[in-house]
């Protein structure tokens, strides 16, 4: 066992957190699992040992918290080979745009504290000279919209910050990957009316991160590569008219 | 609002869906529901797991708990499927004591429909082999019941088609195998004496399961092949490349739903000719255990075959002093009456298990009916011979029984006591169970 690889999944009560453990646990990976309410993960935890026979540890961990970071990774049972945040709170726009505290909570969840986290995980990556950094983010990122402008401008931050680290890192032996998933079917979703053919299963997605790991950027699924593109090209003048 | 149906695509119904993943959720949930059913995989075939007020799909509470590899003890949540068991456990020697003919079925709906395999008459149903229960009873707590523990619930629970509250967790008892491989061996019978005696004479074997050709007449009437199978032992499988297989994938999936005149008795009478014909010079064979217990996994969406009108299954069990008459009645019934009745599988069954389980002693026979007005009709007829000799019907396949057709030879008022009366089923409305 000791000679696995081990992967730490931040926010691992989430859908796509629990796909990715699941995908690294069947290649192999020992697994730490860290999220708020960890006892909620029991289930998740003695499923993965019983399936995958591997070690799987569980960490209490509020991502708000960041005066707690550097004690949450010393307390880790190894530093990990890999990095991967999947947390995320989704909002809701037109509740959160008149208040004050609840759009701060959308910019830290999905911004302020992944980016701390994973900024000081890759420190000890690039003191130790290996390590790879996965930060989930969202193609809500790519332009802000009318109708989800305070969950896509915090994931647009938290892209920017992983860019950034990979501007820095990547010399020294770190890969820094940022996925930027399309609609997936999951909890926080669930109330979302998607369209099929744009929306993918959180074990796609897993299966993309990990066959991604060596990458810098990917968008899943296919299609969004283009929407992307295109939201991305369209002048700010026509922009503004367009109700998105 | 969501259209949900079961395997049959018969009846559609539109209802809201709900997919717990934590048991707080879940118990949110049902705490504050007047009137709801508990969902599996969604494999039976009518309207035993819809309700249109709320339906509670449990395939998300998927989790293993505990396993004891000395024993073959599972502990694990009601949405684990049967197929997460074997893809897990088989590697390691171990393997579903019963299982029905898809693996796609949830531990929570094998034990609400008491499952059988082609095992029966040798080991009984699937809750021969379920330690205990955890369910959300009818007084709104979670308790925990067993043979020796809260015992009438427990077998009330067997069977009770999650009438008596939603089963959260389960333990059930593995079997120890040797290897993935079945070793299967090929009857052929030329008519329905002949099909019948051989029950009898195989009662031995572990598995068996005869696939009958509804459509013969004259002297063939009754033909069938009766498949018998065993596990392997690892020292007869020397030559296979792998002792534990691995789940095949699918190979084809219907891709659209086929046209309604495909099915008719002249097609389905060609098929049933040339697939009699293939099999009855095969005789001793070794075969995978997906290819043996799950022959009709490996098409994806088979069931789009009966057209986009879907189809339903009659299984009936008679009892077995009558299985000559009763069989010969349904059979000519069905030549003179219906129309491309495609799939007809002969089982032997040993003595029940739950209160309200379907198996008893006797031989049961499945029939798949595309869903049409006229072939409902020749259901009902069938219901009457089988309910005239004391038979009964599977609920986990019934899509059109009325309550009078129910029989419903259990003690009801006891069954009361512990039946939670927020959960219904569009099926158990129809039949007033």
């Amino acid at each position: 066992m000791s000679k696995n690889k081990t992967i730490l999944i931040i926010g691992a009560k989430s859908d796509i957190a629990v796909a990715v453990a699941h995908k690294f646990a069947s290649e192999g990976y020992n697994l730490q699992l860290a999220a708020r309410n960890s006892s909620e993960l029991d289930a998740v935890v003695s499923d993965l040992k019983i399936r995958y026979e591997i070690n799987v540890s569980a960490y209490e961990l509020d991502i708000l918290k960041y005066e707690t970071f550097s004690d949450f990774i010393d307390s880790l049972e190894c530093l990990p080979d890999i990095a991967l945040s999947a947390v995320g709170i989704l909002g809701n726009q037109i509740d959160d745009e008149k208040s004050f505290p609840n759009s701060a909570l959308v910019m830290r969840t999905n911004y302020e504290g992944p980016s701390l986290l994973l900024g000081e995980i890759a420190n000890r990556f690039e003191t130790r000279g290996s390590g790879s950094i996965i930060g989930i983010s969202s193609v809500a990122g790519v332009r802000g919209r009318a109708s989800n402008y305070i969950y896509g401008s915090a994931k647009s931050g938290f892209t920017s910050y992983l860019s950034g680290l990979r501007n820095r890192i990547n010399k020294s032996g770190v890969n820094v990957l940022t996925v930027s998933p399309g609609f997936v079917y999951t909890s926080m979703t669930k109330n979302l009316d998607l369209p099929n053919l744009l929306t993918a299963q959180p074990s796609e997605v897993a299966n993309k991160i990990f066959y991604s790991k060596k990458k810098n950027s990917v968008m899943t699924p296919f299609p969004w590569n283009i929407i992307m593109l295109i939201i991305r090209l369209i002048p700010e003048q026509l922009f503004i008219r367009i109700k998105l | 609002m969501n259209e949900l149906s079961g395997w049959g695509r018969f009846p559609k119904i539109k209802t809201k869906e709900l997919i717990p993943q934590l048991e707080s959720e879940l118990l949110e949930i049902l705490r504050h529901s007047e009137s709801y059913i508990p969902r599996g995989n969604g494999t039976s075939y009518g309207d035993s797991a819809i309700n249109k007020n709320l339906t509670v799909t449990m395939t998300r509470m998927n989790r293993f708990l505990q396993w004891n590899q000395e024993s073959g003890e599972l502990v694990a949540e009601s949405g684990v499927l049967i197929a997460d068991i074997i893809d897990t456990f088989l590697p390691r020697g171990w393997f579903p004591y019963v299982t029905p003919g898809t693996k796609f079925v949830t531990l929570g709906g094998a034990i609400a429909c008491d499952v059988h395999g082609k095992n029966h008459h040798k080991d009984g149903s699937f809750g021969n082999f379920v330690n205990w229960i955890e369910i959300f009873n009818n007084k709104n707590e979670v308790v925990r019941c067993s043979p020796d523990e809260n015992s009438e619930l427990y077998h009330w629970t067997i069977g009770g088609m999650g009438l008596t509250g939603v089963i959260i967790r389960c333990s059930i008892q593995l079997k120890k195998v040797e290897s993935g491989w079945i070793k299967q061996q090929t009857v052929v019978n030329n008519n329905l004496n002949e099909t019948l005696q051989s029950f009898y004479e195989h009662k031995e074997s572990t598995y068996s399961v005869a696939w009958i050709d509804c459509l013969a007449k004259g002297q063939s009437f009754g033909r069938s092949i009766l498949m018998l199978g065993e596990h392997a032992q690892k020292s007869e499988i020397d030559a296979k490349p792998a002792n534990y297989p691995k789940r095949k994938n699918k190979k084809i999936t219907f891709p659209f739903d086929a046209p309604s005149f495909l099915l008719n008795n002249f097609t389905v009478s060609a098929f049933n000719k040339l697939y009699f014909n293939l099999n009855k010079n095969k005789q001793s064979s070794y075969v995978d255990w997906d290819t043996y217990f799950y022959p009709l996994d490996s098409i994806g969406d088979w069931n789009r075959m009966y057209g986009k009108n879907g189809f339903f299954q009659l299984q009936c069990v008679l009892p077995r002093e009558f299985s000559e008459q009763g069989y010969t009645k349904i059979l000519s019934t069905i030549q003179n009456k219906s129309s491309g009745t495609f799939l007809a599988v002969l089982k032997d069954f040993g003595a029940g298990n739950g209160h309200l389980s379907f198996p008893k002693e006797g031989l049961t026979l499945a029939l798949d009916f595309k869903a049409s007005q006229k072939n409902i009709e020749v259901g009902k007829e069938l219901t009457h011979i089988v309910n005239n000799l004391g038979g009964s019907f599977y609920l986990a396949k019934d899509a059109i029984m009325n309550s009078a057709q129910f029989n419903n030879d259990f003690n009801k008022e006891e069954f009361l006591k512990y039946r939670n009366s927020a959960i219904k089923s569009e099926q158990s409305i129809r039949i007033e169970l």
